[in-house]
């Protein structure tokens, strides 16, 4: 009967939390990368595209993302149009 | 058959050693699941390929009411093959007591699924027990309820 309540409101039944937590869990585990170490990666690799190309920082997204058995690192970096560089 | 000794010590290594088939139990509980992943891990990195997936303990009412990992959650997470899911059975302790396997157990859920794996370890094509079966006119109208 719970579950019914908890569907009229809203709740998120505990399955979904367990699948939520093992998710980011066995990224981690399975990388060996502590959050920390992925924020010093990813600070790491704007620096490097910023030296090349005009990016906006707060626009990158990079994530570890589950394929199957294997991750990968996903990163989606917009880059600055020429013209708006020419205006800023 | 070696049954290796919990968790990912000497005595695991030293089991799959020799290993030509690996089958990975595990509950559908978070620990043990994050637990099977790690093993899933070093059989890969000891290029133990293929391990199957043994689902022990599944209740299937909890798995209804969304309060417990599905098999095709445990699946998903651990993106291997399945040999099989084992529902939750008291008749498991109860013929531990008395020293009579549940898999000879005639009647038994767990022992009909436990044979069921036998047979596919053989190489038998064996369907998949429908464990919704059992649960009754109130668990059918809760299910009618959810659609």
């Amino acid at each position: 009967m719970s579950g019914f309540f908890d569907r009229l409101f809203g709740t998120k039944r505990s399955a979904e939390s367990a699948k939520e937590r093992l998710q980011l869990v066995l990224v981690h585990d399975r990388t060996d990368l502590t959050p920390a170490q992925l924020d010093a990666l990813k600070d790491d690799l704007l620096k490097t595209i910023a030296r090349h190309i005009d990016i906006d920082p707060q626009a990158v997204q990079i994530a570890l993302e589950r394929d199957g058995r294997e991750q990968r690192l996903v990163a989606d970096i917009p880059l600055r149009s020429v013209a708006r560089r020419r205006a800023g | 058959m070696i049954d290796s000794p919990a968790g990912i010590e000497r005595g695991f290594r030293n089991a799959i050693a020799a290993a030509d088939k690996v089958l990975v139990i595990t509950n559908p509980e978070v620990s043990a699941v994050r637990d099977a992943d790690r093993v899933v891990g070093i059989l890969e990195s000891e290029e133990k390929y293929s391990p199957a997936l043994l689902l022990n303990r599944l209740n299937p009412v909890m798995v209804k009411n969304h309060d417990m990992l599905s098999a095709a959650d445990v699946l998903d997470l651990l993106a291997i093959q399945l040999i099989g899911v084992v529902p939750e059975d008291e008749g498991v302790i109860v013929g531990s007591n008395r020293g009579a396997p549940v898999a000879l157990e005639p009647k038994s859920r767990a022992g009909q699924a436990f044979r069921n794996i036998a047979k596919r370890l053989q190489g038998q094509e064996t369907p998949f027990l429908d464990l919704d079966k059992q649960d009754g006119l109130w668990g059918r109208l809760q299910r009618l309820g959810r659609k």
